[in-house]
C-alpha cells in the first residue's frame, strides 16, 4: 500500500484531471453536437446581446446591464427553455420547471411570464415553493440571468 | 552550600536553556506551517460561504442544485489556488518566514498550481453535466453548447456568452501551459517563457469572474472576495514579470576568478561593483549574467547557493554542469558582469538553536555547507558532524578548507568525507555509529533529491522528528 501511495503524486492527479477534462469535452461534444435541436419558434436561441439602450435611444431597466424585454420573454416561453421574471429580475428557471411536480399554474402560463405566481402556487411539499415571489433576486441564485423591463419591446 | 546553590542555579539555567531551545525549534516548525495554513484558510472561506448560501436559501437538494454548487466550488477553489500560486511565485521575501524559505515557497507554488488545475478541469465539466439527464440526449446538446465558444461580441455590457468565452480561454491556456510544465521537458529558458503566459491566462479567468452572472455576481461578499484575490494574483504577476527588474534590488558583481576544481564543476569568485550583498551562511541567490560576447551564457536568472562566508567581500559560487545553462557557465571569463538578487532561503544553522548538528552533503550539495563552515569559525558551543558524500574521492571540492575548520575554530567540528564507491551509500545507521544518538540532533541535508528523500525517511525511522530535519530542495539547473 505504501509503495502505491508513494507512486501516486501530484503529477498523477493532474494527469487524471486532464484525462477527465478531455474525455468529458469529447464525450459531451460527440453526443451533444450530433443531437438535433428541437426547433420551435419559442425556443429560438437569442443571438443578440441584451442591451439597455434600444436603437431609438430609449433606456430600460434603469440603465442596468443585461436588460431583457418582452421579445426575449416570448422567445423562452416553453418548458425546454423557460424564462420568467420576478419584479425587475429575469430568471432562467428551466431546471426548476423540469423537476416541477405539479401546481395550480400550468407550465405554459408560467414560462415567459411572472414566475412569482408559479412559485406561490406550487404545493407546499414541493421544496421549490420555498422561493417565494417576494424574495430577493439572490434567492433564486444561479438562475438569475439579468434584468427585465416590461416597457422594453 | 554555596557550591550546591551554584550547581542548582546551573541546572535550572540548563533546564531553562533546554526548554527554550525546544520551544524555539517547535515555534520554527509552527511558523513554517503558517504559510500552508493560510493557503487552506483563504481557499476554504469562499467555499464555505457558497455552502452557507445554499443552506440559508433552502434550495432543493436535487441533482441540478448540487452539481451547480459543486461545480461552482471547484471553480472558486481553482481560482483561489491559481491566484495564490501567482502570489507565491513573486519571490516576496517577507513570506519566506512562513514557509521555511523561498525554495519551500516554490514547492507550495508548484503544488497549488497543480491542484488549481485539477479543480479547474472539473469546474466546466460538472457545470455542463448538470444539464444531462438519464436516457436523454437533449441535455448533452445543452452541455455541448455550454462548453463551446459563444458568438464573440465586444459590445457593452459584456454578454454572458463572452463571460463564458473568457473562462474557456483561461482554461485552454492554463491546460496547455501546465501540460508543458508537468509532462513536457522543455529547455529551461523556453519553459520559463511559456510559464509567464500563465499570468495572461489568469487575466482571462479574472474577466470570467468579473462578468459571469449567477451566485458570484449576486453575493457581494463572494464577488469582492474573489475580485480582491484576482487583483492580488494579477499584481503579483505584473510585479514579477514586468516591473520586477526595476523594483527588486539587484547587486552588481564582477567575475574576478574562475576555477574548475573537479570535472564538470566551476567555481567563480566575484567582487561587488558598488554595494555588497548581505546574506546568511547557507542562503542562495538568483544570478543573471549580462550579455557578453566572450561567453555563451544566456541572460536568464538562475538560483545558486553561495559558497563563501557572509563576512567575505568576495562572493564565491560553485556550480556543477548538470543542465544546459550550467554547462554554458563553463565558457565564463573573468570580467563578466552579473546582476545578483537575494539572498533567499532559511537553510542555515543560524535559524535553529540546537548546538548538536549533523550536516549531510551530497555532491555539489556541499556548497551551502562551505558557506556555513566559514561562518561557524566564530561560533562557540557547537558540535557539528559534516558528512560529505561523493561517488569517488576525486570529486571532493574544497576538502582542505573543510579539513582546516577544526583547527581554526573553537567548536567541535568533525569533517567526514564519504566516498560511495568504497563505502556504499550513506545510511542513518552509519550516521548513528559515527555520531551517536540521533534523536537530539538537528539535521541539515543538501544533495540529490533521491538522497535527501531516502535519508529523511531513514532518520525518521531512527526516531528523529521531522521538524529537526532541514533540507534544501532546489533542482533547477
Amino acid at each position: 500500500m505504501n509503495t502505491i501511495l508513494q507512486k501516486i503524486n501530484l503529477k498523477t492527479f493532474v494527469g487524471l484531471a486532464l484525462i477527465f477534462l478531455f474525455v468529458g469535452f469529447i464525450g459531451i461534444f460527440a453526443i451533444g453536437f450530433t443531437t438535433e435541436k428541437k426547433e420551435s419558434a419559442n425556443t429560438a436561441e437569442q443571438t443578440t446581446t441584451p442591451s439597455t439602450t434600444t436603437a431609438d435611444g430609449s433606456t430600460y431597466c434603469n440603465g442596468q446591464a443585461t436588460c431583457y424585454g418582452k421579445a426575449d420573454l416570448a422567445a423562452h416561453a416553453s418548458a425546454s427553455s423557460c424564462w420568467g421574471y420576478i419584479g425587475n429580475v429575469m430568471y432562467d428557471v428551466t431546471p426548476l420547471i423540469k423537476s416541477h411536480t405539479g401546481g395550480s399554474a400550468p407550465i405554459g402560463e408560467v414560462c415567459g411570464g411572472d414566475i412569482g405566481a408559479f412559485l406561490d402556487a406550487a404545493p407546499k411539499n414541493n421544496k421549490h415553493a420555498s422561493a417565494s415571489s417576494n424574495t430577493s433576486g439572490s434567492t433564486l441564485w444561479g438562475y438569475k440571468i439579468g434584468y427585465y423591463d416590461s416597457n422594453k419591446p | 552550600m554555596a557550591l550546591r546553590m551554584r550547581c542548582k542555579k546551573a541546572m535550572l539555567q540548563a533546564s531553562y536553556d533546554n526548554k527554550n531551545m525546544q520551544t524555539s525549534t517547535f515555534w520554527h516548525v509552527i511558523r513554517y506551517k503558517i504559510g500552508w495554513l493560510a493557503i487552506v484558510f483563504f481557499t476554504v472561506i469562499p467555499m464555505a460561504w457558497t455552502i452557507r448560501l445554499l443552506l440559508i436559501q433552502d434550495l432543493p437538494f436535487e441533482r441540478y442544485t448540487l452539481m451547480s454548487t459543486f461545480g461552482l466550488m471547484e471553480g472558486i477553489a481553482g481560482l483561489m489556488l491559481y491566484a495564490i500560486s501567482l502570489v507565491l511565485s513573486a519571490r516576496l521575501k517577507f513570506m519566506e518566514r512562513y514557509f521555511g524559505g523561498l525554495n519551500h515557497m516554490y514547492i507550495a507554488h508548484h503544488i497549488t498550481g497543480g491542484v488549481a488545475l485539477i479543480f479547474l478541469c472539473l469546474h466546466p465539466i460538472v457545470l455542463a453535466a448538470r444539464n444531462i439527464e438519464p436516457l436523454s440526449r437533449e441535455g448533452f446538446r445543452l452541455a455541448a453548447e455550454f462548453l463551446w465558444f459563444h458568438p464573440f461580441s465586444f459590445e457593452r455590457p459584456v454578454s454572458q456568452g463572452m463571460a463564458l468565452n473568457f473562462g474557456l480561454i483561461a482554461l485552454l491556456g492554463t491546460v496547455i501551459l501546465l501540460i508543458l510544465t508537468f509532462f513536457v521537458r522543455l529547455r529551461y529558458q523556453l519553459w520559463l517563457l511559456t510559464h509567464k503566459f500563465l499570468g495572461v491566462a489568469f487575466f482571462f479567468a479574472a474577466l470570467h469572474v468579473v462578468f459571469i452572472q449567477g451566485l458570484v455576481s449576486n453575493d457581494q461578499f463572494l464577488r469582492w472576495y474573489l475580485l480582491v484575490w484576482c487583483g492580488l494574483g494579477l499584481i503579483a504577476f505584473i510585479y514579477k514579470t514586468v516591473v520586477g527588474r526595476i523594483l527588486i534590488r539587484q547587486y552588481t558583481y564582477k567575475v574576478t576568478d574562475i576555477k574548475k576544481p573537479v570535472h564538470n564543476v566551476i567555481s567563480f569568485s566575484m567582487d561587488p561593483v558598488g554595494q555588497r550583498m548581505d546574506f546568511q551562511p547557507g542562503q542562495f541567490v538568483f544570478i543573471r549574467f549580462k550579455k557578453n560576447k566572450d561567453s555563451v551564457v544566456s541572460t536568464e536568472s538562475h538560483p545558486f547557493s553561495v559558497a563563501s562566508g557572509p563576512d567575505e567581500k568576495t562572493l564565491k559560487l560553485s556550480v556543477r554542469a548538470l543542465g544546459d545553462y550550467t554547462k554554458d557557465l563553463l565558457s565564463l571569463k573573468p570580467g563578466a558582469i552579473a546582476e545578483i538578487e537575494g539572498a533567499y532561503g532559511k537553510f542555515s544553522y543560524k535559524n535553529y538553536t540546537n548546538p548538536n548538528q549533523v550536516w549531510i552533503a551530497g555532491g555539489i550539495g556541499i556548497v551551502p555547507f562551505l558557506s556555513m563552515a566559514q561562518s561557524v569559525k566564530k561560533e562557540k558551543h557547537l558540535h557539528i558532524d559534516l558528512y560529505y558524500c561523493v561517488k569517488k574521492k576525486g570529486e571532493l571540492i574544497d576538502e582542505k578548507q573543510l579539513s582546516s575548520v577544526p583547527n581554526l575554530s573553537n567548536i567541535d567540528f568533525k569533517f567526514i568525507p564519504y566516498a560511495e564507491d568504497t563505502h556504499g551509500f550513506l545510511t542513518a545507521d552509519i550516521i548513528k555509529q559515527k555520531s551517536g544518538d540521533l534523536s537530539e540532533k538537528e539535521f541539515y541535508i543538501c544533495g540529490p533529491p533521491a538522497m535527501m528523500k531516502d535519508l529523511r525517511r531513514q532518520l525518521k525511522t531512527q526516531g528523529v522528528p521531522s521538524y529537526k530535519i532541514h533540507s534544501e530542495e532546489f533542482s533547477m539547473s
